[in-house]
């Protein structure tokens, strides 16, 4: 069973599904649904093949593929998964099907919709699972192209600015990353026999400190855009708000993580006195984006951009835990995307599934729904008390580590982050009231359809999921502490190798 | 000096040019004998041409043999570029097919123009010698002149005709000028090994400078680079669509070999001079390219701005030159050829989805692309992969060719230029994009379907998957360069 | 005093060459222009003289003076193209007069700067002969040789293309 290279056939399966697609006459939109579902099942199936034959305990690369790709250039293609990327790389399979799922209702462009979607997996499963610094830029191009597709031809008001917006911001970005790449590549000639961009050869390039910092930026302006932490998230609400369900999703459960891993893989252990010392600074934009992101969640009246707004903040817990230093911020920090992703991706379906039922956002259109669909209403409660963090629920474990391990790091820095939560229970509840209790004012109201055999088969494993990861995180955390030891391991430990290299000397 | 008896011609290691100037003059001569119902027969008679050109010039892979004094040279660079030329001949011809059987007359002087244009190409991916170089780019130029003007009863096209004529003239005269002092300089020499020698111990910097400025200058026109680049968009548009194709890849390429050829055979030792004046040429080129390039409505002119913009990346490759780390060099010009190649490719395939979209129930106004994805899904697919792969956005060979001159820029430690690059390519998405967003995401304002000629969506197809393929597995185009560098 | 005779001649010709070169570019009438080139082709024929290049200074008057600027003029009469003062000017006389004084100052300076004091001494020897250069046109050059031919084949098509009433 281990011979199985479950890894890359869970990254090429979508792919390969995607190509078999364009094969299908595009009206025959039903066997398109069906065959994007069984894909994507299939994909998750082969992931818990990953999950299965994951060691926990053991910090380093498993289940790595070599192969040469440009050996020129020293460029190979290389996966592998550890403590960090395997739960993205769950997620993301996870939620795939769900989002094919709730993709019922497209009925326009079925076909191309759904391969897109399918290159979209591969792209984000790709951007989790490389090793090879080059693969990894070109997966985290790759996933540019069907987002920005998917935003402009099945969104919503704006969609179209929304796309342009969304490609340029995270363009822009990239290519600063790109250098930095590349300078890397170049320093660690002097210390590896050959060339190479295997990124388990470049982790410990010795750099002089002042460009660990330039190259730590050429990365953080990439991710910071990803995250995104303020005043870099401007493209955020439009992309989220205006995308299709299934893009909304995936945008605010799998690619803005792929900032996040990035932090974590490249931004921290190629760069740790950059990061140590940049530190601070970070930390403070995480905390206004988390205070920031509450604040202006709370007088939105469009559902969707508040959820939205709410993973401007969310995700400032997640960057506050990466940085904060100690193992269980780290953990806390990883654990925290994995909750995120289920939860904000559960809030974005049920978001969608209000939609259409009465295709508006607006609050204020809504109300007293939970008379009209009960089970909704539910589910709709279960997700929001997971989403501010209620103990028992997903939500509790992660944030609570984050706290926890800022104030052993940063004492009263804390005060404003748990204020943070405070305001999440505030905006999360008061938009839940306004939907779902008081009056029925308005008569299309009052006698909606509550949940479908199509929308049970979405939520019950999701909410299962969620309430797992509350009860029991261990077997979630175990399989990430090795690697967040050995992350927060170079963080602290590594200090300015003597033989250091300026930008000048560089070979 | 050796006689015409002691150094025999090696007729096998110019078979390409002579298989090719064959079929030009058989053109020619048929063309007399055919009915105007039946002219368009010089196409495809044409495209057989080309076709055995590239067969003669397969035919000579794996050998390495010069000729004519050592001033013809057969080696991988050349064989690469006559391939390549085959290939833009080819695409080019597939494009102006539909075009000119439907529209102009002379349709047989058009090929027979082509193709001698062509022929421009082949010799100058072989010349190792001032006077050779001369005559490939003038080859390569005046049909071009010709070609543009083809659309006489438009005043547009007799306008870039005339623009282009005499900037080409201009250019010619201060290129050749800076050739004449460069033979003065080296003692009469017109083989590039021995200008190389004679350079490197002439002590006269002023006027190597002078000369190097002028040829320089000449070429800057050729291959349209800022501030030289005046007569491009105009010219691109006046002319007939397919012969804008042609002199946005062929033309500029070919100036392209002869400026690289010149520059790596004959003044490597000189490079400090003129290594920042590509610098400043690269990063105009591209700025200024890629701005005006975001205030087009005109798909060519667009075409011929990002065309601009484009050309600045294979500058970049110049200014990287340093006789003194070979590695540095070496990648550079591979990291051009790569580039040049992947450039005609997509350029190409955008420039025959406008024309087949502007012949078959549409415009060249942007505006007009509006929908195009609802009308014909084929279409606007492939048309977007070109743009994708101009953009440098995966998952197209374009992503690569930027890649290769990126890591040979941050090799040679000019970071600025790479900044320089990088916000150009930033730019230039924007404008790219905003020809997809139209086509995918705004409703048709054009009725009816878009019926692309067969063989035109085979070979717009096949352009397609080979930048597919090349994003893939890019050893295809990278070992190919590698093995080519001069 | 063979070497002083040819100076002489040289500033001479050189001289008459730059007056008439000016007056290509002022004369507002056009044969006026095409006579002053004239001038100055003749003079360059006879600079190839001076440097003992005769083929070169027959070939100069040959296809310079004999054809291009006999064509030109016969094109002017024959055409109905306006003889005399033409609106063939613009406003950048200025312009055009500052770079062209740019350029001839740089270049005439670095070039002087580069070969002066050199001299050549030209004998039936050293002077390029006419059999020498039939010798390398047919070895050295046969390509570029042939691949002129195929140039001006393309560019009598094109001429014909062009001029030709549709």
């Amino acid at each position: 069973m281990n011979d199985l290279p479950f890894l890359d056939l869970t990254l090429f399966l979508p792919l390969v599904g995607a190509l078999v697609m364009v094969l299908i006459p595009k009206r025959w939109e039903a066997l398109l649904r069906l065959a994007a579902l069984v894909v994507t099942t299939a994909t998750f199936v082969a992931s818990l093949g990953v999950l299965a034959s994951f060691e926990s305990g053991t910090p380093g690369f498993q289940q790595v593929t070599e192969l040469s790709w440009i050996p020129e250039w020293g460029i190979g293609y290389i996966t592998g998964v550890d403590g960090v990327s395997l739960w993205m790389i769950m997620l993301t399979t996870f939620l795939m099907p769900l989002c094919i799922l709730t993709s019922w209702t497209i009925k326009t462009q079925v076909k191309p919709y759904f391969i897109l979607l399918l290159t979209l997996e591969t792209g984000m499963l790709g951007v989790f699972s490389s090793l090879d610094m080059f693969l990894f830029y070109v997966f985290w191009e790759a996933v540019l192209v069907p987002m920005y597709f998917l935003i402009g031809m099945w969104g919503h008001g704006r969609r179209v600015y929304a796309a342009m917006k969304f490609f340029l911001f995270t363009l822009a970005g990239s290519l600063f990353m790109l250098l930095s790449i590349l300078y890397l590549y170049f320093a660690s000639q002097g210390s590896a026999a050959a060339p190479t961009f295997d990124y388990r050869s470049l982790v410990g390039t010795p750099l002089a400190l002042e460009v660990q910092i330039l190259l730590f930026l050429g990365f953080f302006a990439s991710f910071a855009v990803k995250v995104p932490l303020v005043p870099l998230h401007t493209w955020l609400p439009d992309a989220h708000t205006e995308a299709p369900t299934a893009g909304s999703v995936m945008l605010a459960a799998v690619l803005l993580k792929m900032g996040a891993y990035g932090l974590i893989r490249f931004g921290i252990a190629f760069f740790p006195d950059a990061a140590r010392l940049l530190a601070p600074a970070i930390i403070a934009l995480a905390i206004v984006g988390i205070l920031y992101g509450a604040l202006i969640a709370i007088v939105q009246h469009d559902v969707k951009r508040l959820v939205a707004y709410s993973s401007v903040a969310h995700l400032g817990f997640v960057v506050l835990g990466l940085f904060v230093g100690t193992i269980q911020g780290m953990s806390g920090g990883i654990l925290q995307m994995l909750n995120h992703g289920l939860s904000t991706g559960a809030l974005f379906l049920l978001v969608g599934a209000l939609y259409d039922r009465r295709h508006t956002r607006e609050i204020s259109e809504f109300g007293g729904l939970a008379r009209s669909v009960p089970v909704l209403a539910g589910i709709f409660l279960i997700v929001v008390l997971s989403s501010l963090g209620l103990p028992g629920l997903n939500g509790f474990a992660g944030e609570f580590l984050v706290l926890l391990a800022t104030y052993q790091s940063y004492g009263w820095w804390v005060i404003p982050a748990t204020f943070g939560i405070v305001l999440a229970a505030i905006y999360l509840l008061w938009a839940y009231q306004r939907v779902f209790h008081g009056a029925v004012s308005i008569e299309a109201n009052r006698n909606l359809e509550d949940f479908r055999m199509r929308e049970y088969v979405m939520f019950v494993p999701l909410v299962a999921l969620i309430v797992a990861i509350g009860v029991y995180p261990k077997p979630f955390l175990e399989r990430i502490e090795p690697s967040a030891k050995q992350i927060v391991r170079q963080l602290n430990d590594a200090s300015v190798i003597p033989e250091t290299r300026g930008l000048a000397e560089a070979p | 000096m050796q006689g015409a008896l002691t150094s025999p011609v090696d007729w096998h290691a110019i078979a390409p040019e002579l298989v090719l100037t064959a079929f030009a003059c058989l053109v020619l001569v048929v063309d007399l004998f055919l009915a105007e119902r039946a002219k368009w027969l010089a196409m495809p008679l044409s495209a057989i041409g080309v076709l055995a050109t590239g067969a003669a010039t397969l035919s000579l892979v794996g050998s390495e043999r010069t000729t004519l004094s050592g001033s013809y040279e057969i080696d991988a660079f050349a064989l690469l570029l006559k391939g390549l030329f085959c290939v833009i001949g080819f695409i080019v011809l597939a494009i102006s097919f539909d075009y000119f059987r439907s529209g102009i007359r002379y349709q047989g002087e058009y090929y027979f123009l082509l193709l001698c244009s062509l022929l421009g190409g082949l010799v100058m991916s072989s010349a190792r010698d001032l006077v050779t170089i001369f005559i490939a780019i003038e080859l390569i130029s005046v049909p071009g002149f010709i070609m543009t003007g083809l659309r006489k009863g438009d005043p547009k096209s007799n306008e870039a005709s005339l623009k282009f004529f005499l900037f080409g003239v201009l250019s010619t005269a201060v290129m050749l000028y800076g050739m004449s002092l460069i033979y003065g300089l080296s003692g009469g020499a017109t083989r590039l090994d021995r200008i190389r020698e004679a350079i490197d111990g002439s002590g006269n910097e002023p006027l190597v400078m002078l000369s190097v400025f002028f040829v320089v200058v000449g070429f800057g026109f050729k291959i349209s680079a800022v501030p030289f680049h005046f007569w491009a968009p105009d010219t691109y548009e006046g002319a007939p669509s397919p012969v804008a194709a042609f002199l946005s890849t062929a033309s500029k390429i070919g100036g392209f070999v002869g400026l690289l050829v010149l520059m790596f055979k004959a003044f490597p030792e000189v490079a400090d001079i003129w290594r920042p004046v590509f610098a400043v040429l690269a990063t105009l080129t591209m700025t200024v390219g890629n701005l005006i390039a975001l205030k087009q409505r005109h798909i060519i002119r667009l075409l011929a701005y990002s065309g601009i913009a484009q050309s600045g990346y294979i500058l970049v490759a110049l200014a990287l030159i340093d006789p003194s780390s070979p590695g540095v060099s070496r990648q550079a010009l591979e990291s051009a050829l790569v580039y040049i190649a992947i450039y005609a490719v997509m350029d190409l395939g955008a420039f025959a989805a406008a024309v087949a979209y502007a012949r078959r129930g549409g415009t060249y106004f942007i505006d007009d692309y509006a929908g195009l994805w609802q009308r014909s899904p084929v279409l606007a697919t492939l048309l977007t992969g070109f743009l994708l792969s101009l953009a440098g956005a995966p998952p197209m060979a374009g992503a690569w060719a930027k890649l290769f001159v990126f890591l040979a820029t941050i090799n040679a430690q000019v970071y600025w230029l790479a900044v320089v690059m990088g916000v150009n390519a930033v730019i230039a998405a924007w404008y790219y994009l905003a020809v997809v967003k139209r086509m995918f995401f705004e409703a048709p304002e054009l009725e009816g379907p878009v019926e692309v000629p067969y063989f035109l969506r085979a070979v717009m197809g096949v352009a397609a998957l080979a930048l597919l393929v090349v994003f893939i597995y890019p050893p295809v185009i990278t070992e190919l360069a590698e093995r080519s560098i001069l | 005093m063979a070497a002083l005779a040819q100076e002489i001649l040289f500033w001479a010709l050189a001289v008459m060459m730059g007056i008439a070169a000016i007056g290509v570019v002022t004369s507002r009438n056009v044969v006026h222009a095409a006579l002053y080139l004239v001038g100055t082709l003749m003079g360059a024929a006879a600079l190839y003289i001076l440097l003992l290049a005769e083929f070169v200074a027959w070939v100069q008057v040959l296809v310079y003076v004999g054809a291009i600027v006999v064509l030109m003029l016969f094109g002017l009469m024959l055409t109905r193209a306006p003889i005399g003062r033409a609106n063939f000017d613009n406003d950048q006389r200025l312009m055009s007069a500052l770079t062209a004084l740019a350029v001839f100052g740089v270049t005439s300076y670095i070039m002087v700067r580069a070969f002066e004091g050199q001299t050549i001494d030209l004998t039936r020897e050293t002077g390029t002969l006419t059999s020498s250069i039939g010798e390398v046109i047919f070895s050295t050059y046969v390509l570029p040789f042939e691949v002129v031919s195929v140039l001006l084949l393309a560019a009598l098509v094109g001429a014909v293309v062009i001029a030709r009433r549709d």
